[in-house]
């Protein structure tokens, strides 16, 4: 144990890691070894390799994953470095902003991303690579500018003062700094990138990735044992990728007290500026488009939306499914924020294990794990087929990795000797807890509140593969406008759109308002 | 409140099977839930079910299982052990798959007016209940811009004439792609992979699925392709759906190449391991009575499959009659699918 | 006896035993230096008197009490760290006052919130020469200042013995000296059995009244 982390390890640490565990382990980890279990043979375990499209989507998920990760982590790294070192009004709104792409569903944002392609660039590789540096370069800044943001630039000025170049000073003392926080986006965005679906279909052309190969054999191909093979090799491999990168991050601690004002940079702004417009300019597009229709502007699609359409096909009863799709993101957050929190809490006490195998989520086939739910829960008093609180559950194993990664690197950068004073000064564990490491890490619990709000609203692949009843979300009610002919039809699927997108963006700029706690200014 | 409603519809089984037997009245079946599982875009007319369930005492609800083949996949894993106990729209490209997986508990619906020629294709397992054409769609204004005339063919798409202008989904990926291809190949059994090959050298754009080809590359919707892979329906929904509304009377602003058109048909079927099998067939009669069927054309953009059914006024006339649709058999779809599929990946892909 | 005794303490640090078999007393109302060159295991020392961390072997005794397998918050041992480690989310006033509603009972506690908390962080800020910033953020404090709330905060639940870790390292000539009389006289004024950390032949000869020896 270490000991700089003492006071905390008091806490029952394996109690504090359970939830997460078990909610990972009963959604994930067994419907899909049931699902194996139940179909894979020796013929599917060894034939399915030899099939063809596996070795192209073999070789195209090693590839686009590969690509997509480097470049997103790297342009990432321009706004996340603006958008922690500079002070214009209303940055944490536009940190908000460049997250929406990644909370709507793909269907929305890939056709509005798609729309502002030249012609020129062909379906395949690089509209894939584009759309995930599009989709996921908010992972890159959410988790990387908090941390940044604590960096000492007293520590860079001293650097550069003994003779360190503006390189040098990056290379050995911000980057190591970041490192944590690094590892964590590459690891998100590279799963991501690996699993990616929705994307991959629209953008792909003729290329698949192990993911949409699991769906194709599993749902078109009638060859389930080939994709609970493909699935629960993608989740070994999942499994096998976060415990290679089990080795401790060097967790360092800048003393905030020395930190100095920060300056209104110029090319901080600009920076800021050009990611703004360029995350917004698809969403602009799909606002302006819901208004438009036949050269002329309408409200049509608007009007049947909140008027309460009698439109046969068209019936979009918003005043029950927006409240319905908050419920939901309320419920998804109620479990997955303080299972989260539980979590990196285990994980500071030392059990880095924990955080990392509830990254797992990220790296199933959501397919699989659909499939798998039907059949491992069907039998009374467990069957929970068509449940309606499947759906916020799901949304919050989806919420997950995300809240642990946003708090957890907040909450290892707590120096142990900060825990160990507040001991020292007679505060038991759980009072160390609460009155130290909650109030370090309440900026970052907020962040993590609006993030799986977000993910709960937006989620579609997910959602859309469980079996429900009466439980139709936004993104569910689009894509079903989005299925029929006709201009209304458009209108209303895009006006629904926009509703998300609002409402959205509201639940990620109100839960990163500013105030007085560690880490800003 | 899950097992209240399991411990009701059990008293309610019980009561119904002693007093079917003595020939009871309607009331028998007071308290019994039934469960249609159906495809994500079955949003039947609200209140639909009201009578019904005020006639017969069954209470119905709607399970949405994904997209049709996500819904048959579930289907054949739980066969036996089944989500609910009634399936809506699983159709004639996947018939022979859930047929394969003994996913239904047959019964055929004797309803008056039910199309005797849809009947034949449901191997006496399943009830037809609706159907509908996949078809080539043309942008009418686009094409008397081009100065061109509308196909009338598979054969005229490879024409020079029409190189750039066809966007279809993929047969791989989408249902529509899928029946689209299933037509080529009724269409000329022999030759459809050269049809492929000079559609594929005629710059044919295949995308991913139905929402990518109509609203992004079809030129009604700001795309450069004025013919799209679609449905019979479809230019009846532009009437329907207009904005601005087209004046009364106007003609449709698409239309179908009806030598293009592979017939869908939907079936409805009990599901094997159903415990209300008897009101579950209650149900079905329900679903092709002209009730039910007329509500269908506008809420569901399909075509009654009982003949007595009448059409709504939009739909009647901007409906392009299909006289001569393209059709196949489910057995043959389901044993031949899959090397097709491989086939046109090699082809197309 | 009243105070801190340390009996046969035996530390080690990643495995090299730095402290082998120490022992020494500290009584009430009087003040140890520990003197040693750095690397040699004194702060080491201090963490397992405090009871963060664990001795090899040993017993720490507290007015005659073994604390040895008391925890931390239950030992009343309190411990200035070198680098202050204030708490960055929190007023001078509130740093001060963190250990007054930890150590109280339930009953105190609330009467603590209160005025009774009030008087004695005012006490400890004139006593540190700090009246009047109760409510400075931490992170506007010169490091003399820092240092003084630091010592504050640890003083205010009267803890029965206080480890202080380098208490005057890093600051000028000047401050230091300032800085050594105060310490010396608010320990004066404490009924504290106090152990100081220090490298500093005229810091321990200036602040304490006798000196073990490391090394």
């Amino acid at each position: 144990m270490k000991s700089s982390a003492e006071p905390l390890a008091r806490l029952r640490g394996p109690l504090l890691a359970a939830p997460g565990f078990l909610l990972v382990l009963a959604s994930i980890v067994i419907p899909v070894i049931a699902l194996g279990l139940r179909t894979i043979d020796s013929d599917a375990l060894f034939g399915v390799w030899s099939r063809p499209g596996i070795g192209d989507a073999l070789s195209f998920t090693l590839l686009e994953t590969a690509l997509s990760t480097v470049v997103t982590v790297l342009l990432g790294l321009a706004p996340a470095w603006a958008l922690s070192h500079h002070s214009m009004p209303g940055h944490r709104s536009a940190l908000a902003v460049t997250t929406v792409p990644f909370m709507m569903p793909t269907v929305v944002v890939g056709a509005a991303f798609l729309g502002l392609l030249p012609d020129s660039i062909e379906r395949g590789l690089t509209p894939v690579v584009i759309a995930h540096v599009y989709v996921n370069v908010a992972v890159v800044i959410r988790t990387i500018a908090p941390v940044w943001a604590t960096i000492d630039p007293l520590l860079s000025a001293a650097a550069r003062s003994l003779g360190a170049g503006r390189v040098r000073t990056f290379t050995t003392i911000t980057l190591p700094l970041l490192r944590p926080a690094l590892t964590s986006a590459t690891a998100i965005v590279g799963f991501m990138c690996a699993t990616s679906y929705g994307v991959v279909r629209m953008l792909g052309g003729n290329h698949a990735t192990i993911e949409v190969e699991v769906y194709r054999r599993a749902i078109l191909f009638d060859d389930l044992p080939g994709a609970a093979t493909l699935a629960i090799t993608q989740l070994i491999v999942a499994a096998v990728c976060l415990f290679s990168w089990l080795r401790k991050d060097r967790v360092v601690f800048t003393d905030s007290s020395h930190r100095s004002r920060r300056r209104d940079r110029p090319l901080a702004r600009l920076v800021t500026a050009i990611t703004i417009a360029l995350t917004a300019l698809p969403l602009i597009s799909l606002v302006v488009s819901s208004l438009r229709s036949r050269g002329r502007w309408t409200l049509g699609g608007w009007r049947l939306l909140f008027g309460g359409s009698n439109m046969p096909g068209l019936q979009v009863d918003l005043a029950h499914v927006l409240p319905r799709s908050l419920l939901f993101a309320l419920v998804a957050t109620a479990i997955a924020v303080p299972i989260g929190v539980a979590t990196s809490t285990a994980a500071v006490m030392g059990r880095t294990v924990v955080d990392r195998i509830l990254l797992i989520p990220l790296g199933a086939s959501a397919v699989a794990v659909g499939l798998g739910i039907l059949i491992t829960y069907d039998t009374a008093p467990f069957d929970f087929r068509g449940a309606w609180w499947l759906v916020p559950v799901v949304h919050a194993v989806v919420a997950l990795p995300f809240v642990i990664r946003v708090v957890q690197p907040v909450q290892a950068r707590i120096p142990g000797r900060l825990r160990s004073v507040a001991a020292t000064l007679g505060a038991s564990p759980a009072r160390v807890w609460a009155t130290i490491d909650v109030p370090l890490i309440a900026r970052a619990i907020r962040t993590a509140i609006g993030l799986s709000i977000a993910i709960s609203l937006g989620e579609f692949g997910a959602t859309s593969f469980l079996s429900r009843s009466d439980t139709d979300t936004l993104p569910i009610i689009i894509e079903r406008l989005l299925g029929r002919s006709g201009d209304l039809a458009r209108l209303t699927g895009q006006g629904a759109a926009v509703v998300l997108l609002f409402v959205t963006t509201f639940a990620l700029i109100s839960t990163s308002r500013s105030d007085r706690t560690w880490g800003s200014s | 409140m899950r097992s209240r409603i399991a411990a009701l519809s059990i008293a309610g089984l019980s009561v119904a099977t002693s007093l079917a037997c003595s020939g009871g009245s309607d009331t028998e079946t007071d308290g019994v839930t039934l469960t249609i599982v159906a495809y994500e875009s079955f949003t039947p007319l609200e209140g639909i079910f009201d009578d019904f369930t005020n006639d017969t005492g069954i209470a119905v609800r709607v399970i949405a299982a994904g997209d049709t083949g996500e819904m048959l996949a579930k289907a054949a894993l739980t066969a036996g052990n089944p989500e609910g106990d009634v399936m809506w729209g699983v159709d004639n490209t996947l018939l022979g798959r859930a047929i394969e997986a003994d996913v239904f508990d047959p019964y055929v619906s004797r309803v008056d007016g039910l199309s005797s020629e849809l009947v034949a294709t449901a191997a006496d397992t399943v009830t037809p209940v609706d159907y509908g054409d996949v078809c080539v769609n043309y942008d009418i204004e686009r094409l008397e811009t081009l100065g061109i005339e509308p196909p009338n063919s598979f054969a005229d798409l490879t024409e020079p004439e029409y190189r750039g202008l066809l966007v279809t989904p993929s047969a791989l990926t989408s249902s529509t792609g899928l029946a689209f291809l299933l037509g080529s190949i009724v269409a000329d059994p022999e030759n459809w992979r050269d049809t492929w090959r000079d559609l594929r050298d005629n710059d044919l754009l295949v995308v991913d699925g139905w929402y990518e080809a109509y609203y992004t590359a079809f030129s009604r919707y700001g795309g450069d392709r004025p013919l799209v892979v679609s449905y019979a329906s479809s230019p009846p929904a532009e009437v329907l759906y207009a904005d601005p509304p087209l004046p009364e009377g106007a003609p449709a602003p698409t239309a179908v190449v009806t030598a293009t058109c592979f017939r869908q048909i939907e079936y409805v079927g009990v599901l094997r391991g159903s415990r209300h099998v008897t009101e579950a067939r209650t149900l079905i009669d329900f679903l092709v009575s002209t009730t039910f069927q007329e509500t269908m054309p506008e809420s569901l953009f399909v075509f009654p499959a009982n003949e007595r059914a009448a059409l709504p006024r939009t739909f009647a006339a901007h409906v392009q009659p299909v006289t001569s649709p393209l059709v196949m058999d489910p057995d043959t779809i389901a044993s031949s699918r899959d090397g097709w599929l491989e086939e046109w990946d090699e082809i197309v892909g | 006896m009243s105070g801190l005794e340390i009996d046969g303490i035996s530390v080690a640090h990643e495995g090299r035993i730095l402290v082998d078999n120490l022992s020494f007393a500290v009584e009430r109302g009087s003040a140890v230096a520990l003197l040693g060159p750095s690397g040699i295991g004194k702060s080491s020392l201090l963490r397992v008197i405090a009871g963060i961390d664990r001795p090899l072997s040993g017993r720490v005794t507290l007015d005659g009490i073994d604390v040895t397998d008391t925890p931390v918050h239950a030992r009343r041992i309190g411990l200035v760290f070198q680098d202050n480690q204030l708490f960055p989310h929190l007023s001078v006033a509130e740093n001060i006052a963190y250990g007054l509603r930890n150590t109280a009972n339930r009953d105190d506690r609330r009467s603590w919130r209160g005025r009774r908390t009030h008087e004695r962080v005012e006490e400890l800020l004139r006593l540190v020469g700090l009246d009047g910033r109760n409510d400075d953020p931490v992170g506007i404090l010169s490091g003399g200042e820092a240092k003084r709330v630091a010592l504050a905060r640890g003083l205010a639940p009267m803890p029965a013995a206080l480890l202080l870790d380098e208490p005057l390292t890093g600051l000028d000539r000047d401050l230091h000296d300032r800085l050594m009389i105060d310490v010396g006289e608010i320990l004066l004024d404490s009924n504290t059995a106090t152990l100081i950390v220090t490298h500093d032949e005229n810091e321990a000869d200036f602040l304490a009244s006798s000196t073990v020896r490391l090394g």
